[in-house]
């Protein structure tokens, strides 16, 4: 090994780089599992039964006792699959930025959950490794990357995937991909205001930007859903419009957009922009684990202390990483649930629930806290109260707001011009068939020819 | 931090004022729009009295501060009645038809947001003793304006003015922040009265002398001297006649001032005599050329507006003759101070100014503003309030003796001539002589020619025609006032370059 | 607190070496998929997909000035919170009801205020109405 790798590869930066290939690893792992789990919820809430069938024999006679096994090789079944379909690409379309999008979305996904504090601190033992010589004896942490400007590096890679929708929403020259794509881009750019903000609020309470101050502030405090459950909802909220999920799916609307800014992508192209989504969503769940639900520290006697902060030992790390993952499996689950549970919002709803409520809300929560800081008021019967006034308060104050600065007209009832109910002016209202051709164009009953 | 905040409290109280005229200007009520300019006019008061018990600023000008800023404060009070209808006009008729009000189509609220925006820009140019902050404030006080142009009125014309104005003024604005760039490259500071010491201390040097000459060409865009001058008719015949009042004031005022700062930096020595030679004659001849260009050029023009811009930009070269003249040394009295003379001929001018934009304004025919000279002969006789407006405003412009131009311009010439600058005070005089022949003929057509129904009405926005009485009254209070207003100009021109103890960034830095 | 070990080069380094590995994985999928996926080209099938209707125009229209809108508040809103950041990085060293710490909360008031007139003025003028 050459001299120079050796200098530079110090104790946390070869765990770094081994949380982070593991990370990855069960992170696209996971998110093939969340479509077949996607599927199976899906189906159960339909009434279905959902994929059964795809098992790992792979056609050959002698695997067949794996076949069935709930069908759960249909996620490796679709991988393939995306493989091996044809990857079109349409004449018209912009043919670098085409290509380019799908790798600019994958990105940002892969990078957000790099700071995630998965094992906590690691008295990492001294190790002879070969090629690489002694390393460890020194205290490390179990994480992607320890940068320090914290959890602000989440707010800084959320709103790149961004780009990648805009980009192959522009690429594909086709309209409905277009207007995917621009709903896409006004939806995630809408929503980081209130993430940031209800982030910012929380920030303040912990009182600091690490992720292991977080941690160690809940440990101590209770955790902070419980102390600021409004900026928890707002959190989680925008965690799924930021990553495109129902309810607020609309830049892929079926019925309005066929597929959104994806129209015109097919196989792997189209995989990766699928695949971001679902690591948009299992980074975003992790992150809530982390700011709201203790991180990797779970209550109780026995497991409190082995998944405390100040626990080093290898057998904590990995208690601790199987909390958070467990955490953020829940939060994806209960984001699916959502998903199949409530109806897609209308694109005018979407916005106005960002700008004209959250928003409002993430300011108002945002004030209250920092002078609850400056009066030192920040136990956590306080902030739970300060939470659900500001709440109250707000919701109280919005209609007054919409009333005085414009209130929607989406939900009033606009007839069809020239019908019946909003004729023409000037022209009189009929409101019977009295044209013969009414009855006449009826299909003919009885024998119909066919030449 | 807290300390400073007591020189910017009219700024705040604008500010604040602002921010509730921005609404209220759109607000669904009627009654609460009709209330904005009063809400502006209040605010406008209260930056008055806050300006007038400001403690001296850490500028160049310590004493600067109460009399600019009252100045401003009350020059934005005779505005304010003036741009009753400016804008929304058609929106407002159709409201009170039974129309829905849109905000979207309204403009009422951003006009006059803007023009306290402008106000309180103008106000931080007085109390700015850095560079970077004088650069913030200047924008502050150009940008609304650029908006105000277009805003002003529904013709293309307008626009272009707009446009024009905007692009102009940005290259203005780059010219002198290159300018400061330079400054700081060559002291090493952006506080200025830190960079005035630096100079005394030093000597300008290439770096700091190209630094002063780069910023003066680019301040005089505010002040419209002639490099700089050739937007000026086009936007004032463009833009409204209110917002035509306004723009011969407000940016000429921040110019003038921050020119007092860049010039002040270098500085005129100890007995007033000793300003570098570059700039001296830099300033000199941009006096002279402005004042002669913009007299002679305003002799050709039938249109007041382009005449009142030319005229405009004249005085603006006799105002530069203050500039050279400089304080004067220590303890110079009204006669030796050019600044003194300046500042209160900016006062003057800002007064005698409006009564003509405001005269033009109040005379309106469907809907259409008075502008060629043809549509205000005989005023005198068809109305004779607006006519004898004209008429003193006309006299006091062009500085005929008992009136109050005539004194700013004494002050200018005395104090020019202290200085030793005779040919300058010369092409002045000669300047004036021309300047009579035009101002003469507005006289003449109001005054003496037969009046003709021109089919010229009085506005229906009552409150112009107050703002064209106020002034032409204020030209006459204000002369009977001169006495004072001469010590007060005097007080605030007190130049005093003594550099702070400590770097203010370093404190800064350390309380943070 | 002990002292830990820390990054050598850069704490950054990590995500580096993600990014390398991400556009790596994009590539790697892209090829593969089309050097194993079939190709079957034709005029019809390079059409752009308007639900099997023959597309009208391009898709590089004007659109909406919605979407502009909402683009210049968001930089608004954006920018605020950028500015918050650091803020709170400091507010949250200082004492509680010291006076420094009055002056930073005051600061901020003053900002959010300027930034809810820029709020309730875009409201007004209809910037979220999206219907």
């Amino acid at each position: 090994m050459p001299d120079f790798i050796r200098e530079h590869l110090t104790s946390q930066l070869f765990v770094s780089l081994h949380v982070m290939a593991i990370v990855i690893h069960i992170i696209l792992g996971t998110v093939t599992l969340c479509i077949y789990a996607e599927r199976k919820i899906s189906a159960y809430i339909q009434d279905r039964i959902g994929p059964n069938r795809t098992g790992f024999d792979f056609g050959l006679p002698f695997l067949g006792f794996l076949k069935g096994f709930l069908g759960l090789g249909q996620a490796l079944a679709d991988g393939l699959k995306f493989f091996l379909k044809e990857d079109y690409r349409p004449t018209n379309v912009d043919k670098i930025l085409f290509t380019l999008a799908p790798a600019i979305v994958i990105i940002p996904a892969f990078i957000g959950f790099m700071i995630l504090p998965w094992g906590g601190v690691w008295d990492m033992p001294l190790m002879n490794l070969p090629l690489i010589g002694e390393i460890g004896g020194e205290r490390v942490y179990v994480t992607g990357a320890y940068v320090n400007v914290g959890v602000i590096y989440l707010v800084a890679v959320a709103s790149l995937g961004a780009y990648g929708i805009t980009l192959g929403g522009w690429a594909s020259n086709n309209k409905y991909s277009f207007l995917g794509g621009l709903r896409a881009t006004a939806q995630m750019i809408s929503y980081e205001i209130p993430l940031g903000l209800a982030l910012l609020a929380t920030l303040l309470v912990a009182g600091t930007f690490m992720p292991e101050g977080i941690v160690r502030w809940q440990v101590e405090n209770g955790w902070l859903i419980l102390a600021m459950p409004l900026a928890a909802v707002l959190f989680y909220v925008c965690t799924l419009a930021e990553s495109n999920r129902a309810p607020f799916d609309n830049a892929e609307a079926e019925q309005e957009l066929v597929g959104g800014y994806h129209t015109e992508y097919s196989s792997m192209r189209f995989a990766l922009f699928f695949l971001a989504e679902y690591a948009h969503l299992v980074t975003g769940a992790a992150f809530f684990a982390l700011f709201f639900l203790g991180g990797y520290h779970l209550p109780g006697p026995g497991i409190g202390h082995l998944t405390s902060p100040d626990t080093t030992t290898t057998l904590a790390v990995i208690a601790k990483f199987l909390v958070l993952f467990t955490k953020a499996c829940l939060l994806v689950l209960l984001a699916m649930l959502i998903r199949w549970s409530l109806p897609r919002m209308r694109y005018d709803q979407i916005m106005q629930l960002g700008w004209q409520s959250m928003i409002p809300m993430g300011i108002v929560l945002l004030v209250v806290v920092s002078c609850m800081i400056y009066l030192d008021w920040i136990s956590l019967p306080a902030l739970l109260a300060a939470n659900v006034a500001v709440f109250g308060v707000t919701i109280f104050i919005e209609p007054l707001l919409a009333r005085l600065f414009g209130r929607a007209t989406a939900n009033r009832r606009i007839h069809l011009y020239g019908s019946r109910f909003m004729p023409v002016p000037g022209t009189p209202v009929i409101t019977s068939p009295t044209n013969p051709m009414a009855v006449e164009d009826r299909p003919v009953q009885g024998t119909v020819s066919t030449s | 931090m807290i300390e400073k905040l007591a020189i910017v409290w009219p700024e705040i109280i604008l500010f604040a004022t602002t921010c509730v005229v921005m609404l209220t200007g759109q607000w669904p009520v009627c009654a609460v729009r009709r209330m904005t300019p009063w809400l502006a006019a209040v605010g406008l008061i209260a930056a008055i009295g806050a300006a007038m018990a400001s403690p001296p600023s850490d500028g160049l000008y310590p004493d600067l501060v109460p009399y600019a800023k009252s100045l401003v404060g009350i020059m934005g009070l005779m505005i304010l009645p003036l741009l009753a209808g400016t804008v929304d006009r058609e929106l407002e008729a159709g409201v009170a038809r039974g129309e829905r009000f849109e905000p979207l189509r309204s403009n009422g609220a951003e006009f006059y947001a803007f023009f306290l925006f402008s106000l309180t820009g103008l106000m931080l140019v007085a109390s700015s003793d850095t560079l970077i902050w004088l650069f913030l404030a200047l924008e502050l006080t150009s940008l609304p304006t650029y908006m105000m142009v277009t805003l002003s009125s529904r013709s293309t014309r307008a626009h272009e003015a707009g446009v024009k104005y905007f692009f102009l003024g940005a290259l203005g604005a780059a010219i002198f922040l290159y300018g400061f760039t330079l400054l700081y490259g060559a002291t090493g500071s952006v506080n200025i009265p830190t960079i005035a010491a630096h100079f005394a201390e030093h000597g300008l040097g290439p770096i700091g002398l190209a630094g002063v000459l780069i910023s003066l060409i680019g301040l005089f865009f505010k002040i419209a001297a002639v490099p700089m001058h050739f937007y000026t008719p086009d936007v004032y015949q463009g833009a409204a006649s209110p917002v035509s009042a306004m723009l011969a004031f407000v940016p000429k005022m921040a110019g003038f001032m921050a020119i007092f700062m860049i010039v002040g930096s270098a500085g005129w020595g100890p007995d007033g005599t000793g300003l570098p030679v570059p700039v001296e004659a830099l300033l000199w001849v941009v006096a002279a050329m402005t004042m002669t260009v913009g007299n002679v050029l305003a002799l050709l023009q039938s249109s007041v507006k382009r005449m009142m811009a030319y005229s405009s930009i004249a005085h603006s070269g006799y105002m530069l003759v203050g500039v050279i003249a400089g304080p004067g040394g220590d303890g110079a009295s009204f006669w030796r101070n050019g600044l003194a003379a300046v500042l209160f001929y900016l006062l003057c001018y800002g007064v005698m100014n409006l009564g003509v934009f405001a005269v033009l304004a109040s005379l309106e025919r469907k809907g259409q503003e008075a502008d060629d000279i043809d549509d205000i002969r005989g005023l005198v006789r068809t109305h004779p309030p607006l006519g004898w407006s004209m008429v003193i405003c006309c006299l006091a412009l062009l500085g005929f003796p008992p009136l109050l131009g005539f004194i700013g311009k004494v002050g200018l010439i005395t104090s020019g001539i202290t200085s030793g600058h005779l040919a300058l005070v010369i092409i002045l005089a000669i300047n004036s002589a021309i300047a009579a022949l035009y101002y003469l003929r507005l006289v003449a057509a109001v005054y003496l020619e037969p009046a003709s129904d021109t089919g010229f009405r009085p506005s229906r926005y009552g409150s112009r025609q107050v703002a064209a009485l106020v002034s032409a009254g204020g030209v006459l209070v204000l002369l009977l006032m001169s006495n004072r207003l001469i010590t007060a100009a005097d007080d605030a021109s007190r130049y005093a370059p003594v550099a702070p103890e400590t770097a203010p960034y370093a404190e800064a830095g350390a309380n943070n | 607190m002990t002292t830990l070990a820390y990054a050598d080069p850069s704490p950054y380094l990590p995500i580096f070496f993600m990014i390398l590995a991400a556009i790596g994985f994009a590539v790697l999928n892209i090829a593969g998929s089309f050097i194993l996926g079939p190709k079957r080209l034709g005029d019809r099938k390079g059409e752009t997909y308007e639900s099997g209707m023959t597309p009208i125009g391009t898709a590089r229209k004007r659109f909406n000035v919605r979407f502009y809108l909402i683009a210049m508040v968001f930089l608004v809103f954006d920018v605020e919170i950028i500015f918050l950041y650091p803020w709170a990085a400091t507010y949250t060293l200082l004492d509680p009801g010291s006076e420094q710490s009055l002056v930073w909360l005051g600061r901020i008031l003053f900002f959010l205020f300027t930034t809810v007139v820029a709020y309730l003025y875009g409201y007004r003028k209809g910037v979220f109405k999206f219907d």
